[in-house]
């Protein structure tokens, strides 16, 4: 095949009929790559003979060395077949553009399967002969049935069944049989289950569905009208009907069957493929049976009398071993060619017998190859000539895909609707979307389904745009070139290019075309749109609407309102390499520059804002749920990394990434492959930095617990959890009690954070308030200013909530009787799950939570130091101890610190009572620091685990493994239900984030892909586990020995955190048998 | 003369040893590696496990045990042997073995690392950095001070050629790695300091928030302690004249909020920890004790 020029490409996207949008769909290895190649190969862009080896379209090098494809790409391809407009018509030749996308078929790149999904009109999906549905195969197939898109069924590596299995050809045919019912099965189950779900819209469809039913039958009856007159077997006609009417209650349009013509038969490796169809064809004359019989017979239960040369179905055979149509007439064709070329003793063929068969089929090899050692040679050129791939497979995309115009009609009202917002969209937008608007005029509406990154090198932007150069645009080229190469130089010989450079390059901008180029620096990313336009016409200028995904027409000017961006280039997609086009018409899948800093990963962009659609609210397939933690090598280069993940999250779909408060940036990939991509990205491209990636770090919380067995209390007579403590120089003496707050009071707390924080807001608000209204009032607070709070809680709501969450609590109702009202502060960071309550006699502390300013009492201001003093001293003591709390320097949450007594023993020196404060601010901060961490070691102390609520779906098969995956992460199943129609289960369950790390990998692995978890934050949960627990009763002893032979977790993950911090890690030795230690020396 | 061959030599392995002084007379006692330390600390219970022999020895490299005339000189008659082995145990001097050496160190620089992170941030998004960035930076850091002072030494005239690592003479701040006999948080201090005098990574000390209060009356009156203040201290010097409230002010780097309720004056504001002792000290001695410093937050960081 000659090459074909992308003029022609170009000239091609005109005709929408001409078009056909697939992409290709496969579980990973079953060649979806090579037998893109083989179609490539056809354009004459890779020699035919390397096809399926070099595979064109993985273009990473990454994707080269491990063999598989981890990013979607597109190509345009051209191909001309003849064709009848009616039967007996006379063929005409007729062009056709195939814009194909190849997909990963890896499960951690099923982000970029929906992605491409989405572009096409129509889906190829593979399965390999031998392997049969994978998981994958079912996830492609749902994607393609969520979608709408029509599938084509590929039934690749037909040629392990002859050399790998040596299966014959019967029993090839009952496996493949076998196959296609395993892939007819899983389209069953979606299809029941969309029934289920949509139980009210069923009595409605299959009203619809009967009619169009007897539509076909009476179709099929004039059919067999025709047939029967032309004298074949009338039994095949009624064994067809037969079938169709037990199919006619099922969904019949879904199924996959060869005789519809939508599976092909392949061996992408080898080069060839065929339809029943085109057998068909080859038959028709040597049997005399009409090919449109044939097509219904060749596939099924059908025999061929030897005798009468007529079909007979299974009843008619009378006992007789005859072989099934498909086995006699294609399988032993092709069984044949294998035997022949590869076949025999030692592999080498049958020399004779190639020659038969080459000359029944009319074939003539060339004399170089017949003479060639490689029967593998002799092999494919037979097949390319006899039953090439890529026109079996192109002639049933052109025949049985629709066309965009066509696949936009049947699948855009479902798209449209399904968007968030449908019902304002503009009737005129919808229409031109449905109906295939092409012209200037019709509004612009394209989908953009991911950005990819460029490298500045390999943009087209030096090219012409077609036609030949006119003297002075060559002169003005080279010049460009010299400038661009000066350029280049300049920056590597140090980046300061001398004034001489500058000025041609500033002569070369004058007169460029598009200024916009010269801007750009060398080897800079470029983020160019993957797109897929629905109605008019693009071209390079226009400025279009560029739609966000959360974007809903209902409220177009919402913030924020979607910006006018002028598109800048226009490419036309050839795998790595790219063309630039001037206009694309509605139905093409193309390249879109400009868009950089505008289109964050999916967007839709349109021609107008008022009733536009955004059909970039997608539901991708899977979500990240790998995390690491990234960090530059370097640390220099931090805010190159930075940089270098906005980019990669622009530029995938399904890569995210978050800054933590502990300054981590954390990266979230689908999977470890996924990862591991990204980081190659990362370090190649995008941040060009070394990178390491780790363990995130894992947050814990503290708390205290009333445990049924506590070691006794460190002071009989003060109480558990009781405290009195005296700063060093004894002048200031503290009591407080330690209490483990009541769950219901924790939550509470731990949930309208926010409010506190936003009475602090409002307080501060309202001291200024009072400040200019003059009031006399000293730091006290009208809190009338609170009413407006919408979200979060006014104060006396606040208050009301809280006492009821007190009064909730069952027993030791004294406690907590007065509490609210004596609440001083909340901690750490003043509005965490704690409380500072404060029970002194004469209430030294401020109230948090007054109602009425007027019963505080005037600061009196003397010479001696007072209690009072203290006050805020101790607040920041008991901020900075819940901050950091004893066991592992994690934040506490559910304490309560009642204040009882503050005692200020004055000194004999009064006089420099004063100047002490300084002094006993340290003082007083440390000793109720520690009381405050006494007290709370008094109690019983747990550790509170991060959770993820884990969201599993599995099906039956691989439940066992799931749960098994689960309890050695230690993870806690919550629920497990059945999805209604479908063969899987969701298990809802809790995991600890510390054991999250590889938990996704794992999972996969032990299900082989069968089961997807998701993971999101859930919040903290108490291990009921005391970390210093140590066997101290009699029956625990003698049960566990002093040791404790059971693993402590709680201390585990303690000490964990402990040695990553640097503190003293109790009990654990460095030697454990000091006479086991290496004597020797080194 | 014995003859030397292996069976008949006894070596020395896997001892160490603890010694203790008195009555001028030198006792050692035997025991494992990397075992007395944890003896002491109370992690390891079983003396077993601690000690090689239970016996007292003069010299232990020579199997000379310590005459029960000695002991009873030096330790005080009738105490046993037990008694007299652990009182060496706990205040004999001892060799650390390499991987205690190792584990303190690693603990220490744990430690001052975590400090480090905490009080440090990016200046431009207030941000906290992770332990790793910080130690990754210090890393950086040493090693540039083992080049530079490498360097130094080399240009350096030969009599200042040995006192090289003199850092507080030239107040350069110069960090060259942990100590384990330097408390953690003074390290943290030091390595802070030289961070930020070299800014491997862009860094700044995180602020103090805090809130003062004062009243209204002291704050015009001019700082009485300004005099000696500014000798001592440069940045205080432009403001010699100044009053209290300009002084306050010229410690708080950002102002939140500033407002006159009633009587008093009340600021919250951004503080370098640095001028905080300062800032505390000089109100206190100021306004006798009525203005106040109120901690909001120790180190403010980006929240989310």
């Amino acid at each position: 095949m000659p090459v074909v020029n992308p003029e022609q490409l170009v000239a091609l996207q005109r005709n929408p009929e001409g078009i056909r949008n697939i992409c290709i769909l496969a579980h990973v290895d079953h060649g979806k790559t090579s037998l893109t190649d083989a179609l490539i190969a056809t354009n004459g862009i890779i020699s035919p003979k390397l096809a399926g080896k070099i595979r064109y379209l993985d273009s990473r090098p990454d994707e080269q060395t491990r063999g598989i494809t981890m990013e979607s790409s597109a190509i345009s391809l051209y191909f001309s077949m003849l064709r009848r407009s009616a039967p007996d018509a006379t063929p005409e030749q007729k062009e056709y553009l195939i814009n194909l996308i190849d997909s990963p078929g890896h499960i951690d790149f099923s982000s970029e399967v929906s992605t491409a999904s989405r572009l096409c009109d129509g889906a190829v999906i593979l399965v390999d002969a031998v392997e049969g549905v994978c998981s994958q195969t079912v996830t492609v197939l749902r994607q393609a049935w969520v979608e709408h898109m029509k599938p084509l069924l590929v039934i690749n590596k037909m040629d392990r069944l002859v050399t790998e299995l040596k299966m014959t050809p019967g029993e090839a045919y009952t496996h493949l049989s076998k196959l296609l019912e395993q892939v007819n099965a899983v389209l069953g189950s979606f299809f029941q289950g969309e029934r289920m779900e949509e139980d009210l819209n069923w009595r409605e469809r299959m009203d619809e569905r009967i009619a169009a039913a007897a539509a076909k039958e009476q179709e099929r009856a004039q059919k067999d009208d025709i047939n029967g007159a032309n004298g074949t077997s009338i039994d095949t006609e009624s064994m067809i009907s037969s079938n169709n009417e037990y199919e006619e209650r099922d969904d019949e349009d879904i199924y996959f069957a060869p005789e519809k013509n939508n599976v092909i038969f392949s061996s992408a490796i080898d080069g060839w493929a065929f339809t029943v169809r085109q057998f068909a064809s080859l038959y028709e004359k040597k049997l005399g049976i009409k090919r449109t019989a044939m097509e219904k017979v060749l596939w099924g239960d059908f025999y061929l009398d030897p005798k009468t040369k007529k079909v007979l179905a299974q009843k008619h055979l009378k006992g007789r071993n005859l072989k099934p149509m498909f086995v006699q007439l294609v399988l032993d064709q092709i069984w044949a060619v294998y035997q022949a070329t590869t076949g025999g003793d030692n592999g080498k063929g049958d020399p004779v017998l190639t020659e038969k068969i080459t000359k029944s089929l009319n074939i003539t090899l060339p004399s170089h190859i017949t003479r060639s050692r490689d029967p593998r040679a002799i092999l494919t050129t037979l097949f390319s000539s006899w039953l090439p791939l890529s026109t079996a497979l192109l002639v049933s995309v052109i025949e049985s895909l629709p066309s965009p115009p066509a696949a936009q009609e049947s699948r855009l009202p479902a798209l449209i609707d399904a968007s968030p917002g449908f019902t304002h969209v503009d009737p005129v937008l919808r229409d031109a979307m449905i109906n295939f608007k092409t012209s200037k005029a019709a509004p612009i509406v394209a989908y953009i389904s991911k950005m990819v990154s460029i490298p500045e090198s390999e943009l087209p932007e030096n090219k012409r745009r077609g036609g030949a150069l006119s003297p002075e645009e060559a002169r003005e080229m080279g010049r460009r070139k010299r400038a661009e190469i000066a350029r280049a130089r300049a920056l590597e010989d140090g980046g300061t290019p001398d004034p001489l450079d500058n000025l041609t390059e500033a002569i070369g901008g004058t007169s460029l075309e598009v200024p916009a180029e010269e801007e750009q620096t060398p080897n800079r990313e470029h983020l160019i749109g993957f797109a897929r336009i629905y109605s008019g016409t693009l071209s390079v200028g226009d400025s279009v609407y560029v739609i966000p995904p959360k974007f809903t027409p209902a409220n177009p000017h919402q913030s924020p309102e979607p910006q006018k961006v002028t598109v800048t280039a226009l490419y036309l997609l050839m795998g790595r390499g790219l063309e630039p086009l001037t206009s694309v018409p509605a139905g093409v899948v193309f390249g879109i520059g400009g868009l950089e800093g505008h289109v964050l990963k999916s967007g839709t962009i349109c021609s107008q804002l008022e009733g536009s659609v955004n059909l970039a609210g997608v539901n991708m397939g899977s979500q990240p749920i790998v995390r690491v933690a990234l960090e530059p090598e370097n640390p220099a280069d931090l805010e190159k990394m930075i940089q270098g993940l906005k980019l990669l999250v622009q530029s995938d779909p399904c890569a995210e990434y978050e800054q933590f408060q502990s300054g981590e940036h954390v990266l979230l990939t689908a999977g470890e492959l996924h990862l591991e991509r990204c980081l190659i990205d990362l370090r190649e491209r995008f941040a060009r930095c070394e990178i390491q990636a780790g363990e995130p770090i894992v947050p814990y919380r503290e708390t205290i617990v009333r445990a049924e067995e506590m070691k006794p209390p460190a002071s009989k007579e003060l109480g558990r959890g009781t405290v009195i403590a005296s700063t060093t120089s004894k002048q200031v003496t503290v009591k407080i009690n330690i209490r483990p707050l009541p769950a219901e009071v924790t939550e509470f707390l731990a949930k309208n954070s926010a409010a506190i924080r936003r009475l602090y807001a409002d307080r501060q608000a309202a001291e200024k308030g009072a400040q200019s209204n003059g009031t006399v009032e000293k730091e006290d607070v009208d809190e009338d200013g609170l009413v407006d709070s919408t979200k979060v809680l006014s104060l006396p709501e606040f208050k009301k909530q809280l006492q009821a969450a007190f009064d909730s609590v069952k027993g030791q109702r004294e406690i907590w009787a007065n509490t609210v009202e004596q609440i001083t502060a909340f901690g750490p960071r003043r509005t965490g799950p704690n409380l500072l309550i404060d029970r002194t006699d004469d209430a030294i502390c401020g109230k948090f939570l007054r109602d009425n300013p007027s019963d505080e009492k005037e600061q009196t201001v003397g010479e001696t130091l007072q209690a009072r003093d203290f006050s805020d001293k101790i607040s920041y003591a008991f901020q900075l101890a819940t901050a950091q709390g004893p066991l592992c320097n994690e934040p506490v949450q559910g304490i309560a610190v009642f204040l009882e007594e503050v005692t200020v023993t004055q000194t004999d020196e009064e006089s420099s009572t004063r100047d002490n404060l300084g002094r006993l601010t340290g003082e007083v901060i440390k000793t109720v620091q520690q009381a405050i961490k006494q007290g709370f070691l008094d109690w019983s102390p747990r550790l509170l685990l991060a959770m993820y609520s884990c969201e599993i779906q599995a099906s039956t098969e691989v439940l066992g493994r799931v749960y098994d995956v689960l309890t050695r992460r230690r993870g806690r199943v919550l629920s497990e239900a059945m999805k209604e129609g479908t063969p899987f289960f969701t298990i809802q369950s809790l995991l600890p984030v510390a054991e999250s790390f590889g938990f996704s990998d794992e999972i996969r692995k032990r299900t082989s892909g069968a089961a997807s978890p998701q993971l999101i934050f859930q919040g903290y949960e108490i291990l009921d586990e005391d970390p210093f627990w140590v066997p101290f009763t009699e029956d625990d002893l003698e049960d566990l020995g002093e040791l404790a032979d059971k693993e402590n977790v709680a201390k585990r993950y303690m000490d964990g955190v402990r040695k990553r911090k640097g503190l003293m890690v109790q009990g654990r030795k460095l030697v454990k048998d000091a006479e086991k230690q290496k004597t020797l020396k080194r | 003369m014995p003859i030397n061959q292996p069976s008949n030599q006894i070596k020395l392995t896997n001892v160490s040893l603890v010694r203790l002084k008195k009555a001028k007379k030198r006792f050692e006692i035997a025991c494992y590696k990397n075992k007395v330390l944890e003896w002491r600390n109370g992690i390891e219970k079983d003396l077993d496990n601690v000690l090689q022999i239970n016996n007292v020895f003069l010299n232990v490299s020579k199997g000379q045990t310590a005459p029960s005339a000695d002991l009873a000189r030096a330790f005080g008659p009738k105490t046993k042997v037990e008694d007299i082995i652990l009182e060496i145990l706990s205040k004999g001097e001892l060799q650390v073995g390499e991987k205690e050496r190792h584990a303190q160190l690693e603990r220490v620089h744990n430690e001052v690392v975590g400090i480090v992170a905490s009080k440090l941030v990016d200046p431009k998004t207030k941000r906290v950095y992770t332990t790793g960035m910080i130690e990754k930076a210090l890393d950086m850091l040493s090693s540039q001070g083992s080049q530079a002072q490498a360097a130094g030494s080399g240009t350096g005239t030969p009599g200042t050629g040995e006192d090289g690592e003199a850092k507080p003479k030239t107040k350069e701040h110069v960090w060259t790695g942990v100590v384990a006999t330097k408390s953690a948080k003074s390290q943290a201090l030091e390595a802070m300091k030289a961070l930020i005098t070299h800014q491997p990574i862009p860094v700044a000390r995180a602020r103090m928030r805090l809130r003062i209060t004062c009243p209204t009356n002291v704050l015009k009156q001019s700082a009485k302690s300004a005099g000696p203040k500014a000798t001592d201290d440069t940045e205080d010097g432009e403001e010699k004249k100044g009053t209290v409230k300009d002084r306050i002010l010229g410690y708080i780097e950002q102002v939140e909020t500033q407002d006159v309720v009633g009587s008093e004056w009340e600021v919250t504001g951004f503080v370098e920890p640095g001028a905080f002792k300062g800032l505390s000290d000089f109100i206190g001695s100021e306004t006798k004790g009525q203005g106040r410093v109120e901690v909001l937050d120790m180190a403010v960081t980006h929240e989310d």
